[in-house]
């Protein structure tokens, strides 16, 4: 399972994805974190600001989950690692692994990120313990999120569809069932990332950021078994 | 002959065509099996069912006793050479071969090694792989296959984009890995260039083996092209 792991990891690092979405991902959280007091001198609350992040990171981990898998079917990786190691299970869980390792340093990249705007502004910070725990909750969202995303990679099958599925879930279904029902929203990913990050709401009960990672956790394992299930039945052309 | 690959009562349907029907046949070490046929007979069907690919709706392939996903270091074992085509474009070659021998367990060194042997010069392996002209994907694909030193090698329309060179280096290649005790199956459209290094001819039509038989015994007037044409048209019953 160790070579197979490297392997995976190597292949992350070469497809040469996940620096472009980093860096896309670090523009949008300095963009949301600046932007609202720059352009109309309006200072959100500092733990807005990191949930801001968290979103983003969320969402960027799903992408580069996606992308990277449903790549990899694409342009002939996943056959040629196949053709050197046939055991489908231990490649399908190894990239699933290398994506959660991803997402987690998304997730932390962008805490640290979205607090640093704070301080470019001259804010006072949160608590260094509430800036641990906020960023602890956007690592570990993260990096569900990008076990979400590789999943989805696999069975769409297609990086431009899964994409766009990730994109229109994240920022339009889920905010839209959130207006409609957030008792319901609460247990969707998006919820649950929210409760992760201790998203706090004077109008609705937030689940506590252990059950919420719990809740995303099942789904992201969900994901995973659809997942592998779904890829060791199937034919590789 | 050792048989080093076996294929019982194969069969694979698709929900509109069964691409191999019962197909049963057995490979040798130290022979070359060209896989022949026309377009849409199923040889790279079989091909891919040999590298665990395709899942047969029924029977098996063993190599070595074993199906390919039960063998423990099966680069060794197995070496498949498919579809060139697709390729990651943005890793360069040798990237590409350094994944792959992360995969398997092998010494980077190797990377270097196959690439030497399939005549890729450094500069070239370098470059992006979606800057290749066809016979350098070719190329860098046989590379992959020979990572693990393979007892069995599965190559799939080898001669597709390369030049004069490396068609004399492939037929080369061949005569020389048989010449080692290793096992090898091509199929090819080529018959020009590759049938007079074959040992056996497998005939594939409508998914069914349809001949299996030594070079010699079918192509016993020195021309391998009628031979399997008349076979092809006595199958079907008619010219075809």
């Amino acid at each position: 399972m160790t070579r197979v792991l490297a392997a995976q990891a190597r292949i992350a690092a070469t497809t040469r994805i996940a620096v472009p979405g980093m860096l896309a991902m670090a523009v949008f959280v300095i963009l949301t974190g600046l932007a609202p007091a720059v352009l109309f001198g309006h200072h959100q609350d500092p733990h807005t600001v990191l949930e801001g992040g968290a979103t983003v990171a969320a969402v960027t981990a799903m992408l580069l989950g996606a992308l990277q898998t449903a790549g990899d079917l694409n342009n002939g990786t996943t056959r040629a690692v196949l053709l050197v190691e046939p055991r489908r299970r231990r490649g399908r869980g190894a990239q699933l692994l290398v994506s959660l390792a991803l997402g987690a340093g998304v997730g932390a990249a962008a805490a640290l990120l979205a607090d640093s705007t704070q301080t470019v502004l001259g804010r006072p910070g949160l608590p260094a313990a509430s800036i641990a725990a906020v960023g602890l909750g956007t690592a570990v969202a993260a990096s569900l999120c990008g076990v979400l995303g590789a999943a989805a990679g696999v069975l769409f099958r297609n990086a431009a569809l899964a994409a766009c599925v990730i994109v229109l879930w994240s920022y339009a279904a889920e905010p839209f069932i959130s207006t409609l029902s957030y008792s319901v929203y609460m247990y969707l990913p998006g919820g649950a990332r929210e409760s992760l990050v201790g998203h706090v709401s004077a109008h609705h009960y937030i689940p506590p950021p252990l059950a919420g990672g719990l809740i995303l956790a099942g789904y992201a394992l969900a994901a995973a078994l659809a997942a592998a299930l779904t890829f060791t039945r199937r034919d590789l052309a | 002959m050792k048989t080093t690959v076996q294929v019982s009562g194969l069969t694979k349907r698709y929900p509109a065509v069964t691409a191999l029907d019962d197909v049963s046949l057995e490979l040798a070490a130290g022979r070359v099996h060209l896989l022949v046929g026309p377009n849409g007979a199923g040889k790279t069907t079989l091909l891919r069912a040999l590298a665990g690919l395709v899942r047969p709706t029924s029977g098996s392939v063993t190599i070595l006793g074993k199906p390919f996903s039960s063998i423990e270091r099966p680069a060794h074992v197995v070496g498949a050479c498919l579809d060139p085509i697709r390729l990651p474009a943005l890793r360069s070659g040798r990237q590409h071969l350094a994944c792959l021998a992360t995969a398997a367990g092998l010494p980077h060194q190797r990377v270097g090694e196959v690439l030497e042997i399939v005549g890729l010069p450094a500069q070239v392996a370098a470059r992006r792989a979606g800057t290749y002209s066809l016979g350098t994907r070719q190329r860098l694909t046989l590379a992959a296959a020979l990572l693990g030193d393979p007892q069995v090698i599965v190559l799939d329309e080898p001669t597709t984009g390369l030049d004069v060179h490396g068609v004399a280096f492939l037929r080369r290649q061949l005569r020389d890995w048989a010449g080692a005790g290793r096992t090898v199956l091509v199929a090819s459209h080529s018959l020009t260039e590759l049938a007079a290094m074959a040992d056996r001819v497998l005939v594939l039509d409508h998914g069914r083996l349809i001949r299996d038989a030594a070079r010699d015994d079918l192509d016993h007037r020195g021309d391998l092209h009628t031979a399997l044409h008349g076979l092809l048209t006595a199958q079907e019953g008619g010219p075809r």
